[in-house]
């Protein structure tokens, strides 16, 4: 197991009343675990608001979690400081969604990739580096007398090469891919997709892969996981989570997927109401207020979890009862 | 949006003590025992003595800053030894002059700015385009005192057009009855008008003066917004609609290109309050301006207190409104 | 088109570096740009229009202008730069430190900045530079400090967007550290509208520097500076010297348009516009015009509506301003008078310690005795030392001289109706202890006792004789006040109105403005004159001369000299200038060397050229002053004063004394008057000849007391105009060794004891006699260097009549009328 993550939680509190002096809380986490093994690509999916780029962030500690665990290859570093995270931050990389606001636009592509190894590698000479970098740009298939240039002289999908060749110049375990292809054109997801799937190969990477797009996410998983307001709600093996989803939402989600032969369309469900604010989550299951098959515990009691197989894990009250029977 | 004003203003308190605060601070240092001031010249030492007693200058720093406070509290705004007269009535005799030349200044600027920075944008290159760039550019560039002092130099002491610099009104004209305070309202509520005349004339040179700044700075916001809002993309879909384009400018140039403006304007307002120093002071205007500058320069602290807060409350105030305007005229910017 | 306004706009950013360009070069290069020394006074060539040789002109001092503006671009534009650089610095780095790392420390920086930006930044300037002192120095803090908030602001508002930039996650995600991210993305990130503020804030600088010179606190003369400059200038616009105002400001105004150019042209630079709007509005055009329209017809119909209304009063002129008020200062014998220092402090004759307000309690109320009166070139002159009868017709001295009974007239009353008696006296004396002014004067009376014998008479009983106290009783400090009035109101009440038995009554007081009284028609003296007397407070010397000229006023208090020669050739006008009994004179503290030695002291008697002085600086309006006590007040004597303008004695006496090569010291100068200043760079010129180095200490009248009266002054120039026209007051006052304006700390045994023989000498002779003696001593021992005397100078209106001048300044207006 490379990483492996316990009941995380980040409540942010903001102020509430007309003074101001009351506190409100806004759980972007609510008690998240799962565990990545290394070499896997494990994706988070989820709508905007479920926490998913939280928990991206917060597992590399760019933001503090508010309590739980955070086990980064056997090591606790929940509460590390600056100084051990730096330490880290060599062997754990995040690759961010737009490729152009992830590169500082003053500085060349050179000093860009250069900035890793300037931070945790300060030994190595000058002419050094220029090689790291020159080969780590042929290995994300760029060229690399594009060193040179500036961010804005790149097309979209170069730029997202450059990003990934970032992550990848210090030589990492663990790359947290937070939508690393949503901004892209199709045609160049693919070829970044690909790009990512070769290298993971190569260079033995584990991922951590989170995405809205269900169709990336069945290409490049090997595991899934589904968020909805801050909980995990089910977690499997990728072709089973898609062929037979258990959860309520998860089916609600997957049925939204536009499907081109018409045969094996199943009937769109639809959910009713809006994903409720993170501020005011509803009590019990998270899902309950929209969920079309809702009971009256869902209401007052957080579902556990329950194995519905070896690989496949779901929170839901409908598999509760039935296991307990 | 009442919450959020209520909001703001529980904000604001804590700067409004902390301006009072730095205000102490820096009246108490201003060198000078004003003990030595207010006793004069040939005062035997025990007579300063019991000056600075009287006043309480000497206990000591923390003790008079605990008075200060008590007296604010409860209204006091200080006693002006150099006037001898409570700062509250120095301060409300002396406030019509200054606001009467800040609003006309301000007026002044709007008439002119705005038309000007509109058809500056609306003609680029034009006549209206230099002449608006040329006063935007002049505009901030020159240093109030010396414009003050070449047009008396040409449209008084050359000319003979506009009067002295004296004051509000000429010597042996009588101000108008005293509604308001400031002789063109009061004039115009009385009928007077030889009092009404003589006032605008003699507001001619200063308001002009103050209001030229104001007046650059809002020809270039208006020229740029109408610029910026000209360009934007609905302005395109309005026009692919078939509206008049008259109309289109009209509503939506305009109007957007108010909110800015609006901004501007109020933030000028309260510079202008304060600014007006050195205007007051080549004209001889009896105002606050020229009070707090004869409170410095004599280091008389209860007045130069009293000034700097409530010109700062009163910039605060302005700078409230003028956000809680920008929200009503723009839906984008609505607060919680 | 684009290739037009780029090339327009490109234009505009050189414009602005070649201004600020040449301003720098002058500014560096000045000492070998300028033709003339800036600093060198020919009063020969004061006040030339530009020529050939002095390309911008002269000034009052005759220094060439043009040679001062170049070297004050150093000033201006250095200090400028010096100030915004601290300013940026401290700016930028607390705006990042807030914006980046937020939190508390974060908000508290924002907080204090915002409060510092509710500040009116003049005034916040004027502030800080008053509270540091005049000088350079205290305008450069009051600049940078004025503008740190903004730059804190901006880099706030930067960091605060660009933090929350992916490319500074990912930075964080890398492991690099805070402080690296600051400076290395952050920072050149934001840098482009910082870069827009500096420029703009340089100008904002110059116009803050300037301004604070022009009030008087920046920089001290005679260092050039722009804003100075001009300030001087002022007083010449009217008279026609216009070149001492234009150029400076011309300088201050181009050094502005030069940054706010290159500030323009940066912010371009960095901001392309987009297109050109024209051909989106090509067809909107004609339309555009009529709402151009629109607005020209609105101009016009206001325009018209104020001419018409203009021309609507050209006809109905006067009349139309019914009230009839109007009509009342023609006509009637109303006596208007224009004063000079504010409209008094108080109304109250036992508080009164400014001319305004002494010359009040004058017209409102009388006292025991008063000044005599003599006749003088056909006028009448008062007389200070002269004691007549008034509300006392006659009075006694015991042999002793330690009792003083008065009986008063018993035809007096006050304007209540309640009659000047006895107990009035009492009450009077008893009331005037209390107050601070009294006080003070009451002990120095050496007042043991006041009785009432009967209903007319009074007793004073002094503790030790003292020849002064009829001349004490005699002035404004020691009026009867009404007790019928006093007593029943609160203790303030007579601030504000009058209660007594004088020639007026308070009608009304404006603070702002002035005061109005009215005769007192049953004085007992005979009602004055004029029915009615106002008190206007005219701030500008020009503006009273004005206001007499038109007739605005009858009388103008406090005309400057160099002026007088012009009005006396008016024919509406007559010009009083008289003698009084000011002094003025450069104080030498015999605690700081070098002015330990007498002779170096001595050495600075023979500096002073005092017919220069008297001729440059108060225009002949002056009198030359021989000893330590003005030539009006009794007892003065020359002898003993043989000093003259001699600078090779001067120098003799210096290396006798040690200092052949010369030395160095501060004179300290209040800020309160032109003419001070004057006579400060004139000394200081002089000086250098010998080699004597005076630096010039500026100080704002409150510092200037302080100072003073620590006697922490090495030199200082001082001026004083006796209460009461007399040695003994004088001397107690000023030299005696433990007298209270004694800022020179000169101490002689010898003429302590002087004094205090004179003081029990009830015999005038014998008095006068060791007065002189005082003086010639002092004049020996040279404490000061006497510098001259001053006229007392009032303009009146050629139908005004009646005018009594006394030489302790104040103006008694009873006798005025038309």
């Amino acid at each position: 197991m490379l990483l492996q993550i316990k009941d995380l939680k980040k409540h942010y509190t903001y102020k509430k009343g007309i003074l101001g002096s009351q506190k409100g809380l806004i759980k972007s986490l609510d008690g998240v675990t799962l565990s990545i093994e290394q070499g896997e690509t494990f994706s988070v999916v989820g709508e905007s608001g479920s926490g998913k780029t939280t928990l991206s962030k917060t597992i590399l500690k760019l933001i503090e979690p508010t309590d739980g665990t955070i086990i980064f290859d056997g090591e606790d570093i929940t509460h590390a400081d600056e100084k051990k995270m730096r330490q880290l931050r060599t062997n754990m990389q995040i690759v961010f969604q737009d490729p152009y606001g992830s590169l500082d636009p003053k500085w060349t592509i050179q000093r860009s990739l250069e900035e890793p190894l300037r931070t945790h590698m300060k030994s190595l000479s000058q002419q050094e580096m220029k090689q790291r970098v020159e080969h780590v740009l042929s290995v994300v298939g760029l060229n690399p007398e594009h060193a040179k240039r500036f961010p804005h002289e790149l097309s979209g999908g170069q730029r997202q090469r450059v990003v990934i060749a970032r992550a990848l110049i210090s030589e990492p375990r663990f790359i947290v891919l937070d939508e690393p292809v949503s901004a892209l054109d199709v045609s160049i997801q693919a070829q970044i997709l690909n790009l990512l799937k070769q290298l993971q190969k190569q260079l033995s990477l584990t991922y951590l892969f989170v995405s809205h797009d269900l169709s990336v996410v069945r290409y490049i998983s090997d595991r899934v996981g589904v968020m909805y307001l801050g909980k995990m709600i089910e977690i499997a093996k990728t072709e089973e989570l898609f062929q037979d989803p258990k959860h309520p939402y998860t089916k609600a989600l997957l049925s939204a997927i536009p499907e081109i032969n018409a045969n094996n369309r199943k009937e769109r469900i639809v959910l009713s109401g809006e994903i409720p604010s993170p501020r005011n989550p509803p009590a019990g299951c998270p899902f309950h207020t929209r969920c079309p098959l809702r009971k009256p515990e869902c209401s007052k009691v957080v579902p556990e979890w329950t194995s519905i197989s070896e690989n496949h894990q779901v929170a839901c009250h409908l598999f509760n009862q039935q296991k307990g029977e | 949006m009442l919450l959020y004003i209520l909001r703001r203003i529980r904000m604001m308190i804590p700067t409004f003590f902390g301006i009072a605060f730095i205000t102490f601070i820096l009246t108490r240092i201003l060198p000078g025992d004003p003990a030595l001031m207010i006793a004069g010249e040939q005062a035997l030492p025990e007579y300063v003595d019991k000056v600075r007693a009287e006043y309480g200058l000497d206990q000591p720093i923390y003790v008079q800053l605990w008075e200060y406070v008590k007296q604010l509290a409860s209204g006091n705004l200080g006693f002006a030894w150099h006037t001898g007269h409570p700062v509250i009535e120095d301060f409300a005799s002396r406030f019509p002059a200054t606001l009467e030349l800040t609003l006309v200044s301000i007026i002044l600027a709007i008439i002119i700015a705005i038309p000007l920075g509109i058809l500056a944008a609306a003609f680029k290159n034009s006549i209206f385009d230099y002449v608006a760039r040329a006063l935007a550019f002049f505009g901030t560039a020159m240093p109030i005192f010396w414009l003050g002092l070449l047009l008396i130099m040409l449209f008084y002491a050359n000319l003979n057009w506009l009067p002295a610099p004296s004051g509000r009104i000429s010597e042996d004209i009588l101000p108008p009855t005293q509604i308001t305070g400031l002789y063109i309202v009061d004039s115009l509520l009385s009928g007077d008008m030889v009092a009404l005349k003589d006032s605008l004339l003699h507001l001619a040179m200063p308001a002009f003066c103050l209001s030229l700044g104001t007046m650059a700075i809002i020809t270039k916001m208006v020229r740029a917004s109408m610029l910026e809002v000209l360009k934007q993309d609905f302005i395109r879909t309005a026009r692919s609609k078939g509206i008049r384009e008259f109309v289109v400018i009209c509503k939506h140039g305009l109007i957007n290109s108010f909110i800015p403006t609006l901004t501007v304007i109020g933030l000028q307002f309260g510079y202008l309050l304060g600014g007006s120093v050195i205007t007051e002071s080549i004209f001889v205007w009896p105002g606050i301006g020229s009070y707090v500058t004869d409170s410095i320069l004599v280091s008389d602290y209860a007045p130069i207190q009293a000034m700097t807060l409530i010109s700062a409350v009163l910039y605060a105030f302005i700078n409230l409104f003028v956000d809680v305007l920008y929200g009503v005229l723009d839906p984008r910017v609505r607060y919680e | 088109m684009n290739k037009r306004k780029q090339a327009l706009r490109k234009l505009m950013s050189f414009v602005g570096v070649v201004i600020v360009g040449i301003w720098l070069v002058l500014a560096i290069l000045a000492p070998w740009l300028a033709p003339h020394d800036p600093n060198k006074i020919d009063t020969a060539s004061k006040l030339i229009p530009p020529n050939g040789e002095y390309l911008f002109g002269t000034d009052n001092f005759g220094r060439d202008i043009f040679s001062r503006i170049i070297y004050g671009a150093r000033v201006t534009i250095l200090s400028g730069i010096a100030a915004i650089g601290i300013a940026s610095f401290i700016g930028i780095s607390l705006g990042a430190v807030a914006g980046y790392f937020g939190g508390k420390l974060g908000n508290v920086i924002m907080r204090i900045m915002d409060m510092l930006l509710a500040f009116p930044s003049l005034i916040l300037a004027m502030a800080i530079a008053a509270s540091i002192g005049p000088g350079l120095t205290g305008a450069l803090i009051a600049v940078a400090v004025v503008s740190v908030p903004e730059f804190a602001r901006l880099m706030y508002g930067q960091a605060i967007v660009i933090k929350e930039k992916e490319y500074i996650e990912a930075s964080r995600a890398i492991g690099v550290s805070h402080q690296l991210i600051l400076v290395r993305h952050v920072f050149p990130n934001a840098i482009a509208p910082l870069l827009v503020q500096i420029s703009l804030s340089l100008g904002s600088a110059v116009l803050t520097t300037s301004s604070l010179s022009f009030i008087g606190l920046g920089v001290q003369p005679p260092t050039a500076e722009w804003g100075s400059m001009i300030s001087y200038g002022r007083d010449y616009i009217v008279s026609g010297e216009w070149w001492m105002t234009t150029f400076p400001g011309l300088a201050i105004a181009s050094v502005i348009l030069g940054f706010i150019s290159l500030g323009d042209g940066l912010s371009d630079w960095f901001n392309p516009y987009g297109q050109s709007l024209k051909n989106k509005l090509k067809q909107g055009r004609v339309n555009m015009k009529r709402r151009a329209n629109i607005f020209i017809l609105l101009f016009v119909m206001a325009a018209g509506l104020l001419l018409s209304a203009c021309a609507e009063n050209a006809n109905q002129k006067a009349n139309s301003n019914t009230k009839g008020t109007n009509q009342e200062g023609k006509g009637d014998n109303t006596i208007t008078i224009a004063y000079s220092q504010g409209s008094g402090q108080t109304m109250d004759p036992h508080e009164a310690g400014d001319l305004t307000s002494a010359s009040y309690a004058f017209a409102l109320y009388d006292q025991l005795v008063t000044s005599g009166t003599e006749e003088k070139d056909g006028k009448k002159v008062g007389r200070t030392d002269l004691i007549k009868p008034s509300l006392a017709e006659s009075w006694e001295i015991s042999k002793d001289g330690l009792e003083y009974t008065f009986k008063l007239r018993d035809d007096v009353k006050f304007t209540s109706g309640k009659p000047v008696n006895a107990d009035a006296v009492l009450y009077s004396f008893e009331r005037v202890q209390t107050k601070g002014e009294g006080g003070s004067l009451y002990k120095l009376s050496n007042i043991k006792s006041v009785e009432k014998i009967d209903d007319k008479t009074v007793k004073f009983t002094l503790s030790k004789p003292n020849h002064l106290f009829l001349k004490y009783l005699a002035t404004f400090t020691f009026s009867i006040v009404d007790p019928s009035v006093a007593k029943n109101n609160p203790d303030d009440y007579l601030t504000t109105h009058s209660a007594g038995s004088g020639a007026f009554k308070l009608e009304s007081w404006d603070p702002a403005t002035g005061a109005v009284f009215t005769a007192n028609k049953n004085y007992w003296k005979g009602a004055p004159k004029a029915d009615k007397v106002k008190i206007k407070y005219v701030k500008e010397a020009s503006n009273r001369e004005l206001f007499l000229e038109n007739g605005d006023v009858d009388v103008a208090l406090d005309i400057p000299a160099k002026d007088v020669k012009k009005l006396s050739a008016k024919d509406n006008m007559i010009i009083s200038s008289q003698p009084t009994n000011r002094i003025v004179y450069m104080g030498m503290n015999a605690n700081f060397k070098p002015f330990n030695d007498v002779k170096v002291r001595q050495a600075m008697n023979y500096v002073i050229d005092q017919d220069k002085i008297i001729n440059d600086v108060v225009y002949g309006q002056g009198a030359k002053m021989t000893s330590s006590i003005s030539h009006v007040s009794p007892a003065h004597t020359s002898n003993g004063y043989n000093y003259k303008y001699d600078l090779e004695k001067a120098k003799s006496l210096l290396s006798e004394a040690g200092y052949p090569n010369g030395f160095e010291f501060d004179l300290t100068v209040s800020s309160a008057t032109q003419d001070y200043e004057d006579i400060a760079v004139i000394l200081k010129s002089e000086l250098e000849k010998i080699g004597v180095k005076m630096n010039i200490k500026l100080l704002a009248p409150a510092q200037y007391s302080e100072t003073i009266n620590g006697k922490k002054a090495a030199a200082f120039l001082g001026k004083y105009t006796s209460l009461v026209n007399d040695p003994a007051y004088h001397y107690g006052f000023l030299l005696a060794s433990d007298g209270a304006s004694n800022y020179a700390a000169y101490n002689s045994k010898e003429v302590d004891s002087l004094l205090a023989q004179a003081m029990n000498e009830q015999d005038e002779a014998k008095r006068t006699a060791i007065y002189q003696q005082v003086q010639q001593k002092v004049t020996a021992d040279a404490p000061w260097a006497y510098l001259y005397e001053s006229n007392l100078i009032a303009g009146f209106n050629k139908d005004v009549k009646g005018y009594i001048f006394y030489p302790d300044e104040i103006i008694r207006f009873v006798s005025l009328y038309k």
